[in-house]
């Protein structure tokens, strides 16, 4: 999206492998890179991620490797990044997907750092479709190169954060054909839960992905902007409280009790009981 | 003293709610009105939107949480059905279709009455005009004998206009008799100044003296202080609650001379002398010596000083 709006020689890729990056990773973004004709560049992170390690090794003495190992890995690239924006003036593109914004499946101040999301409002899913759109088709007007411009291995691989050994993202959410089904409900339809369950969707992934949802408000308030398309976006549109303790329990929602409302109480032209 | 008649004994409960907290709100009000039992009130009152927390944005456009604050106010409503406190509690509450921001007064186990929000504020960090409708100038509601007039934070906020309603001037020409106002309003250096000269105001206008109740708590960027006050007929400072804390505090109200309208204070034949003497009628009686006390204390820290919450 960023060479078709500006051109290839005015974007840059930067790939930042640690030790969990696949070759494959690295072939693919090469790919990538070529069929874009942008500049591109390799920046290994092991050094910064080893150094950050070491000096939180007396802090962290004693604690378990856990999720924080992973994110300073997003959190360091995040750092090389802007340092490159700051140095060059290019705007970091984040590109956080919105099945990702939504579940809080991001690094605040790692792969969340930037200036502008183009794909913060389109759900994973709808990503997937629209890179295989642009490898069939380029809008008018495009300044990226026709033809296969996305590596069709980027697109058909299970999508990883490569931030653990053999990690994908299925093993912390559900299937995205699953979850954005789920996420259009609750985001954009305000759908109750029992509703959703209704619709043929797991009780317990429907309460956890909600709950998901409502826990990564405070990510989401510090999120670059993007685009907004579908009916119901992240930041202007669906202002949700941070400080949020409502959870749908999934029951069927109560029927009001309109017997209990006195008669003459609405306020109304009759509330004028003089 | 005086006969039950024409006495009005009201709590008020400044209170932090906190959004999305429905069960957890329901039982801050269930617990001051224990209290407002206690201490013999005939009406307990809650901030604006208490049952939801304010502000709740676009999570009160949620069905299932709509129906959570209503489940919450019509159980409230049924344990009124005990004969202690009617209550006046804010909730968000659909009506025809439309969302609206409501106070409710629960008696004698009914909804026996809900006023909406006129005059929606929309601006600064207000976008209520974003989620709720307008809802329509009502009169006062019959609490126990009493009209009472709830406008509602912003209803008492602006001079008529092409957009604003006169609410407090409505209330007052179909026969209130006090105003009851449940705020949410955050706080800002200066603030405190702003509210009394609004309220002083109305008062003016209307002639009614006016109970002007916020939360405390945070909510996000929003600070919220408390700083609810109580100003007579005359304009006098009848009470002043500490600012960033909770408080529940009982006043209780009297009728004057002056005329029908106006219901002044004091109400505690112990003090008499001394709130006469300090322009400060309006107090808490527990035990005349308690009273004595408490009154003397607040006329030491009068004006803008924290005082004591009700025995």
């Amino acid at each position: 999206m960023a060479v078709d709006a500006l051109g290839a020689d005015r974007v840059r890729g930067v790939m930042l492998p640690f030790r969990f990056t696949a070759q494959v990773s690295l072939d693919d973004a090469a790919k990538l890179a070529a069929a874009l004709g942008i500049r591109y560049e390799v920046l290994p992170i092991a050094q910064a991620v080893n150094g950050f390690e070491a000096i939180l090794s007396d802090t962290f003495a004693g604690l378990p490797r856990d999720i924080t190992e992973e994110n300073l890995q997003a959190r360091t690239r995040g750092t090389l990044l802007m340092a490159i924006s700051n140095k060059t003036g290019a705007m970091v593109v984040t590109t956080g997907n919105k099945s990702e914004m939504s579940v809080g499946y991001a690094t605040l101040y790692g792969d969340m750092n930037g200036g502008f999301n183009p794909i913060k409002d389109i759900y994973k899913t709808e990503v997937f479709r629209l890179s295989s759109l642009r490898n069939a088709w380029k809008p008018e007007g495009a300044l990226g190169p026709s033809g296969e411009v996305i590596p069709v291995n980027i697109i058909t691989r299970p999508p990883t954060a490569e931030l653990r050994e053999n990690q994908t993202d299925q093993d912390s959410l559900p299937p995205y054909d699953i979850l954005d089904g789920i996420l259009e409900r609750l985001v954009e339809r305000e759908q109750p839960l029992a509703d959703i369950v209704a619709d043929g969707f797991d009780r317990e992934v429907v309460a956890r992905i909600d709950r998901l949802l409502n826990i990564a408000e405070y990510k989401r308030r510090q999120a670059a902007p993007g685009v907004k398309v579908t009916r119901r976006n992240f930041g202007r549109d669906r202002r949700y409280p941070i400080t949020n303790r409502f959870r749908d329990a999934g029951k069927p929602l109560p029927e009001p009790d309109h017997a209990l409302v006195s008669r003459a109480g609405r306020g109304s032209a009759e509330g004028f009981d003089v | 003293m005086t006969d039950t008649a024409s006495q009005f004994i009201v709590t008020l409960a400044q209170l932090n709610p906190t959004v999305g907290d429905v069960p957890g709100n329901a039982a801050k009000a269930r617990q001051a009105r224990a209290q407002a039992a206690a201490d013999g009130a005939a009406l307990l009152v809650l901030p604006e939107l208490f049952i939801s927390g304010y502000p709740p944005e676009d999570l009160v456009l949620k069905p299932a949480f709509q129906a959570a604050c209503r489940a919450a106010v019509e159980e409230l409503a049924r344990e009124t059905a005990d004969g202690g406190p009617a209550m006046l509690v804010g909730s968000p509450w659909v009506d025809g279709g439309k969302l609206y921001n409501a106070c409710a007064l629960l008696d004698e186990g009914r909804i026996a009455a809900i006023r909406y929000k006129v005059n929606l504020p929309n601006y600064g960090v207000f976008d209520e005009k974003r989620v709720f409708a307008r809802g329509p100038v009502s009169g006062p509601i019959t609490i126990r004998g009493i009209r009472v007039g709830v406008p509602i934070c912003e209803d008492t906020w602006m001079e008529e206009s092409a957009e604003y309603e006169n609410v407090v001037e409505c209330l007052a020409e179909t026969g209130a008799e006090i105003l009851i106002v449940p705020n949410g309003s955050p706080y800002a250096r200066g603030k405190n100044d702003l509210r009394l000269s609004i309220s002083v105001a109305r008062v003016t206008e209307s002639e009614l003296p006016l109970i002007y109740l916020n939360q405390v708590g945070g909510q996000d960027e929003l600070v919220f202080d408390g700083a609810s006050f109580v100003l007579n007929a005359d304009r006098s400072l009848a009470a002043q609650l500490p600012g960033f804390q909770e408080s529940i505090t009982t006043l209780h109200w009297r009728k004057g001379e002056a005329g029908s309208r106006a219901i002044t204070p004091p109400a505690c034949s112990a003090c008499a002398t001394m709130c006469a003497r300090t322009a400060f009628p309006a107090c808490c009686s527990a035990s005349p010596a308690a009273s004595i006390r408490r009154c003397a204390r607040r006329w030491r820290s009068m004006r803008w000083a924290p005082t004591a919450s009700a025995a």
